[in-house]
């Protein structure tokens, strides 16, 4: 089965404190659904500075917890959207994103559940 | 020398990457660590004159009319010049490094995995700097009073001279 989320790091990190990966995990959680509105809202209204800097914000995050597909797909939108290039793209990418974090989001609540 | 202020500020509007370097810093004893959200709420409290301020470049993340790094930096540094300012950022560009840097950032730290151990590296290197510029500072003054002391020296001797009060000094021709 296809897995999103890689809490390898974090893990490291926090030398498996399992109280501070479901902090770490939780903060990731609450922060990810104002994070996706405000790159469609950027999207939508052709905000290109705004884009680029909210999917800057949301690529670090997504490292952190080992979203390597989200994470390359932050850094397509935010390098477009700083060029104003590739355009016609930005849909179907701000789109995948939404798919991975959610499908990475709802593994990373199962694996808080378990700990 | 003047005690080393162990207070520290981490600024970042990103609450996982601010929680996760006061975290790894809190390893390090005898700090003091404040995290705040925005460049603005840091202003506010700079007057606790923190020792390093750990800056992100882009605040602008969650709330668009919020202050920019380089804004808050510039503001710090005419309120605190003594404060070091270490900038966080996402990007590897070089020339957003050197921008930083000439605004009065002692450091600049890529984001990512290893960040967090260049941020210690960096908090070891801005105390081991204070603490020679200290020393330097001290060796600068003592030399400055041995100076003196000498000048203040020959003059009495040549006084003494002057005024008939020794005729002769042994050594001296």
């Amino acid at each position: 089965m296809e897995t999103f989320a890689d809490l390898t790091f974090l893990k490291t990190f926090t030398a498996g404190d399992s109280e501070k990966i479901k902090k770490y995990v939780n903060l990731f959680l609450n922060g990810t659904e104002p994070a996706l509105a405000a790159i469609k809202l950027s999207l939508e209204t052709s905000d290109w500075k705004a884009l680029r800097t909210a999917a800057h914000s949301l690529k670090s995050q997504t490292k952190y917890m080992g979203i390597a597909r989200a994470e390359e797909l932050a850094i397509f939108i935010e390098h477009n959207a700083a060029q104003v290039s590739n355009l016609d793209q930005l849909p179907e990418a701000v789109q995948n994103l939404e798919n991975v974090i959610s499908r990475a989001s709802e593994e990373l609540r199962s694996h808080i559940a378990g700990l | 020398m003047a005690q080393l202020n162990k207070h520290i500020f981490i600024v970042d509007d990103d609450p996982i990457q601010a929680e996760m370097i006061s975290d790894h810093l809190s390893k390090m004893s005898g700090y003091k660590i404040r995290v705040f959200n925005s460049g603005e709420e840091c202003l506010k409290h700079m007057n606790e004159l923190p020792g390093i301020v750990f800056l992100d470049f882009y605040l602008d993340g969650v709330n668009k009319d919020a202050m920019n790094g380089l804004d808050v930096l510039q503001e710090i540094k005419k309120i605190s010049p003594d404060t070091d300012v270490v900038m966080l950022s996402g990007q590897d560009k070089i020339d957003v490094a050197v921008n930083t840097m000439k605004y009065g950032a002692f450091d600049y730290i890529v984001k990512g995995e290893s960040a967090f151990y260049r941020a210690e590296k960096a908090v070891f290197n801005i105390y081991r700097f204070k603490k020679l510029e200290g020393n330097a500072s001290k060796y600068r003054n003592m030399t400055f009073l041995l100076a003196i002391g000498v000048a203040l020296l020959i003059m009495l001797v040549m006084y003494l001279q002057l005024t008939g009060k020794i005729t002769d000094m042994p050594g001296w021709s």
